[in-house]
């Protein structure tokens, strides 16, 4: 009674091909796992660990025996075709609904099927075996004439999932999550539910490769009516997206009924490819839900330049650089002005009226003059506007949890940024620091044009002593000459002079020079910034990308890996 | 709202109520009822539902089942009381809901067969006198409605009307599609066919008698109000007495015990009937239902009372359900509020904690101190006018210099507060399901992402609108200086003061130090404390910082409410209900009341 050929159960041509194929989607899972952490949707990182899990237990139980499951409405006699499959009365039928509350398993050949069904979780109280060789000789099916045995199989009968008995309906989301052949039983009467294709057979369209649809009690149709069901029934598990459903009747009354479910089954058992089958084609679902957080195209692997020279030149603007270099500039001329100026022109200035004095602030003054305490920090709020917008080019494509994290990853050192800039500016400061060797000889030179205009000064006062008190003797020509004072008035007055004019000529000097030590610093400044920067801001992106582009490959490279078009 | 059609429904209610040749559903008052009950309908439409969160998919269901139910039986009842008793058999897909029907009218009306699920319009059969008003009456407007017997093929919503003599006078059956089927509009159309039935005959076999469905089905006909009947049909011989048994047992269990209930076995079909003598028992009671004007209308009534009855705890719920609404808006609300009231306090410590004195403020500020420029705005009082050229001459620049600094860190420390407040917002929105209903609203993906981007940044013109606030609060403490800025009377006498650079040590005492004094490591201390204070005296210096700081923290709350209106503007375009809705519904359930 099989309508249709099932060729999808023989061997594989290449049977080893499924068993790379999960392993390494297994091992891409994990990796791909391990990369989207704190980056991609929590619950489908937790749902894929837990299926890695499961895929994982059930890759290490027997792999002799297949995990088939009958699950179906209430009613739809899946425990009657459950029986008749094993040839005895183990799973109790009846006309009351819903009949089965517990889920029987039934297994062919027992060698290693004891862990299989505690990790299936079936109740001690209804598992049974069926030793391969009574196969033949018991039951109602010896008349079938099948050769094949259905040595290792584990034929599981769940319990009904659109009763008012919602823990069955658990039971079978349990089951169906983790057995390796999906048998869906359905009969002419409920064969379009909506409970069982809804939440069944949608979900699990991808699973058309170990699904077996069963129309069950084709015994109370009439034997025309029975093939415009199964079409009717194929045409709407196509509309569902279940590529070429395999649809076999069944009858538990008719002679020979069940004999084409038996056929299909042997045939699953024989090849041993369920088990394979069923988590490639889960863990292929899984790398697909992956496969939507892939932009498409290759991201660049780092912030192009034009934002890199942006966000160096809006750090700079944050740490306030220029400025920074200005006032460098300023302190220096400052501290020139008490080597190279005119000492002269400076206690004259003292002299005159100060408003801190007369407040009694003088002590205010020093503080002032101590204000250049060089740079500290940066504006926070500079920092994050100059953070803003560098990663608008670089996620540009890229699917939204990556371009968040490649943000965050901008980001990742925010706080400590305006700290680390103020350190790498006071790095670049020492020069200022210096004393200038030709400052003392200037000042040196200027102290002695002082002595020489006070000598001067006292040479006068002693001309004009001897010439208002009229000492005669006229032995000390040098001082009582009064004919001498206009030469050495003039000698002051040149001294006074030249102070004046070293001390302007070398404040230009020193300010050429503090002008370019200004221009280097700025540079200096610059260098540092960009290495803050890069370590701080365009590495760690860099970083993000290079994860982002490992998982693109991860996920690219699993075509050669599995090829999950066949499936 | 009130349309003439509600009009006249509530006219002839009232004319009807008591001439109504088969019978009067209601009181004397039944115009007041037909008033109240539009009123009902209205307010029930007047909002949606937005916020997808949980109960509210169940809340929509129900705002749409409430409404349609009025529209489609309860004002038609109210306003035509003599049509005849509207018997709709609802059930699984493959019950055998068109073999009972046909059988019942005694020839194939409605088309059946073995391919599931088999009716997919719903077929009325009712009395030629009556064909007419099912044609043309109220009842259903949402529904076409064509005479037949109709073409196999008939598209989508149409209820088709056939005429019947086999029928007595005071019946109408109704074929309705299955509830449990993979097309879900049948599921629509079952439930909105269920709502309009004077009597509700619920047909289920043997093999699914215990479906999750049926009894989902059941448990909402008897809350609407429905009088219901059972019938189990497809009993298999000989274990018949053992389902039934069972299903009366549920029966019981679920509340519907007092259900009428009828068996039907498995038999042979022949010509779409079943054999006469295994509906023998339900078309007794049918008839005999409709044949007594005073059963059917007790029936009748019954069921309109029940209606009128479950709106009693309908509508309240659907105010609960909004309710629900209101509070998650007022929670979104304050997700807005909190995260701007976060910022600004952060945005206060950063201008109290000295965070301000960094980078190119401090820079600048140790220039104009350092250089001494900051000592030549004080003047001694007398040969102010002698250095007067000489100090212009390079003032200017570093105040300048300095001012622009101050207004650049300020500005960008408040876009900053108002670019993490928006992204706070988005972000906890996000994490909310109703949040994240609105940022991505009910336009396409595209529009939807571009305005998360668009809230999670502060808005465009924000730094415009800073500089403003910015430069108008510096001429603010400019103003301070000059009128709240008296000098004391010791210092007056020989010291004057530039007062725009007076403003900016002002600024600098305030933002970076703090107004009291506060030590900060480096050098420059307390200094501008220190000089104001000498200036000024502690008393007038704190009023003065008190002010400015109070302005600053005004205007930048100013900024940050125009920025928060975005977040209010894209709640309030989502469309949640408000308070009054709520309000209105339990009014309107009190009126109902009250009217009938």
């Amino acid at each position: 009674m099989t309508t249709t050929a099932t060729s999808a159960f023989q061997p594989s041509a290449h049977p080893s091909a499924d068993g790379t194929s999960v392993s390494g989607r297994f091992e891409a899972l994990e990796q791909l796992v391990e990369l989207g952490a704190g980056r991609l949707d929590q619950e489908l990182l937790d749902e894929t660990a837990t299926l890695l899990g499961r895929a994982g237990q059930r890759l290490r139980l027997s792999g002799e025996h297949t995990v088939v499951t009958l699950a179906g409405g209430t009613g739809s006699g899946k425990s009657s075709l459950f029986n008749a499959i094993c040839g005895l009365e183990l799973s109790p039928v009846g006309v009351r609904r819903p009949m089965t509350s517990q889920a029987h398993a039934c297994v062919w050949g027992l060698d290693g099927a004891g862990p299989l069904l505690d990790w299936l979780d079936v109740d001690k109280r209804f598992r049974y075996a069926r030793a391969s060789a009574l196969d033949g000789s018991g039951g109602r099916e010896t008349g079938t004439g099948t050769d094949g045995s259905l040595q290792g199989l584990v034929l599981l009968d769940l319990p009904d999932h659109d009763s008012i008995r919602a823990a069955h309906r658990a039971e079978v989301d349990r089951f169906v999550t983790i057995a390796d052949l999906l048998v869906w039983v359905v009969d002419p009467q409920k064969y379009a539910d909506a409970s069982l294709h809804r939440n069944y057979i949608v979900p699990y369209a991808r699973h058309a490769g170990v699904t077996l649809v069963v129309l069950n009690q084709v015994d109370r149709l009439q034997p025309e009516e029975v093939e415009d069901c199964v079409s009717d029934l194929r045409r709407l598990l196509e509309a569902e997206g279940l590529h070429k459903p395999r649809i076999v009747t069944t009858s538990t009354v008719a002679e020979g009924g069940v004999t084409g479910i038996r056929e299909v089954l042997v045939d699953a058992v024989t090849a041993r490819r369920a088990r394979t089958e069923r988590l490639a084609t889960d863990l292929g679902a899984l790398v697909d839900r992956f496969a939507a957080f892939d932009g498409g195209h290759e991201p660049p692997a780092a912030v192009d330049d034009r934002r890199a020279t942006a966000l160096v030149d809006a750090l700079t603007d944050a740490a306030g650089a220029p400025a920074v270099a200005e006032v460098m500039e300023s302190a220096y001329e400052l501290r020139a002005v008490d080597y190279v100026g005119w000492p002269i022109a400076r206690t004259a200035a003292r002299l005159r009226s100060d408003p801190l004095r007369k407040m009694r602030l003088t002590e205010l003054r020093d503080e002032l003059r101590g204000a250049f305490t060089g740079p500290v920090g940066a504006q926070q709020g500079d920092v994050d506007n100059a953070l803003q917008g560098v990663t608008d080019e670089v996620v540009n494509g890229l699917p939204e949890p990556w371009a968040r994290s490649v943000r965050a990853a901008s980001r990742s050192h925010a706080a400590s940024l305006p700290e680390a800039l103020g350190i790498s500016l006071k790095e670049a400061l020492p020069a200022f620091n210096q004393v200038p060797r030709w400052w003392w000889l200037v000042k040196t030179w200027q102290y002695f044009l002082v002595l020489v205009t006070m000598i001067g000064l006292i040479w006068i006062g002693l001309l004009v002593f001897h010439g208002v008190f009229g000492a005669d003797d006229a032995t000390d020509g040098l001082v009582g000459d009064s004919g001498l004072i206009p030469y050495v008035a003039v000698l002051v007055a040149c001294t006074f002079g030249m102070g004046a004019l070293t001390s302007s000529a070398c404040r230009n000097v020193v300010a050429l020079s503090s002008a370019k030590h200004g221009e280097r610093m700025e540079d200096h400044m610059r260098t540092r910034i960009r290495a803050v920067a890069r370590e701080r801001v365009l590495n760690p992106v860099s970083a993000e990308l290079d994860v982002y582009a490992r998982y693109r490959a991860l996920l690219n490279g699993r075509a050669p890996r599995g090829d999950s078009r066949a499936l | 709202m009130t349309t003439p059609a509600d009009q006249s429904a509530v006219q002839t209610a009232g004319a009807g109520a008591g001439t109504g040749k088969y019978t009067a559903v209601t009181s004397a008052s039944s115009a007041d009822l037909g008033r109240v009950l539009i009123e009902l309908r209205d307010q029930i439409d007047s909002f949606r539902f937005i916020l997808d969160v949980p109960g509210a998919e169940d809340a929509r269901a129900a705002q749409l089942e409430i409404r349609n139910q009025l529209d489609d039986y309860v004002l038609p009842r109210l306003r035509s009381a003599g049509v005849p008793m509207l018997v709709v058999l609802g059930g699984s897909t493959g019950a055998g809901k068109s073999t009972l029907v046909n059988t019942l009218v005694g020839e194939r009306v409605s088309a059946t067969g073995v391919l599931r699920p088999t009716t997919s319009s719903p077929i009325l059969v009712c009395h030629p006198d009556h064909a007419e008003w099912f044609l043309e009456g109220p009842l259903l407007p949402g529904m076409a409605k064509v005479p037949g017997p109709a073409p196999d093929a008939v598209v989508g919503d149409q209820l088709v009307i056939m005429q019947s003599e086999a029928l007595p006078a005071g019946l109408a059956l109704l074929d309705s599609p299955d509830f449990d089927s993979v097309f879900e509009d049948h599921y629509e159309f079952a439930t909105k066919l269920m709502a309009a039935a004077d009597l509700w005959l619920c047909v289920t076999t043997a093999a699914r008698y215990a479906d999750a469905q049926v009894w989902q089905m059941l448990q909402r006909a008897k809350e609407h109000g429905a009088t219901i009947g059972t019938v189990l049909s497809r009993v298999p011989q000989g274990a018949g007495s053992e389902v039934v048994e069972h299903f009366v047992e549920m029966l019981e269990e679920h509340g519907v015990g007092e259900a009428e209930r009828f068996t039907i076995p498995e038999t042979k079909i022949e010509a779409s009937r079943l054999p006469e003598e295994c509906v023998e028992d339900v078309r007794e009671w049918l008839v005999g239902l409709a044949d007594s004007d005073e059963r059917r209308s007790d029936v009748i009534r019954d069921t309109f009372g029940g209606v009128l009855d479950s709106f009693r705890t309908r509508v309240p719920e659907l105010a609960k359900q909004v309710e629900t609404q209101v509070e998650l808006r007022t929670a979104l609300r304050s997700d807005v509020e909190a995260g701007y009231a976060t910022a600004l306090a952060e945005l206060d410590e950063a201008t109290r904690n000295g965070s301000l004195l960094r980078g190119e403020v401090l820079a600048r500020w140790q220039d104009f101190a350092g250089t001494g420029d900051l000592v030549r705005a004080l003047h001694v009082q007398r040969g102010r006018a002698a250095r007067k050229s000489n100090r212009r001459r390079r003032t200017p620049t570093r105040v300048r210099a300095l001012k622009s600094a101050l207004r650049a860190g300020l500005e960008s420390l408040i876009l900053a507060g108002a670019d993490h407040a928006a992204e706070q917002v988005v972000t906890r929105w996000r994490e909310n399901p109703a949040g994240r209903e609105i940022l991505v609203g009910g336009q396409g993906a595209g529009a939807g992402a571009a305005r998360v981007t668009a809230l999670e940044h502060a808005s465009p013109e924000l730094a415009r609108r800073v500089t403003r606030a910015v430069s108008a609060w510096q001429d603010h403490v400019l103003e301070l200086i000059r009128t709240d800025g008296v000098t004391k009377r010791s210092v007056a006498k020989l010291v004057s003061f530039d007062e725009e650079a007076l403003s900016l040590v002002l600024t600098v005492g305030l933002l970076a130090y703090g107004t009291s004094d506060v030590a900060v490591e480096g050098g420059t201390s307390a200094v501008p404390q220190r000089l104001l204070k000498a200036l000024f005296g502690a008393e007038s210096l704190r009023g003065m910082g008190a002010k400015a700081r109070a302005d600053l923290r005004s205007r930048i709350g100013m900024l940050f409410d125009e920025e928060a209106i975005r977040f209010g503007q894209a709640i309030d375009a989502a469309g949640i209900p408000d308070e009054n809705t709520a309000v209105q519904l339990y009014q309107a359930t009190y009126n109902l009341e009250v009217a009938r």
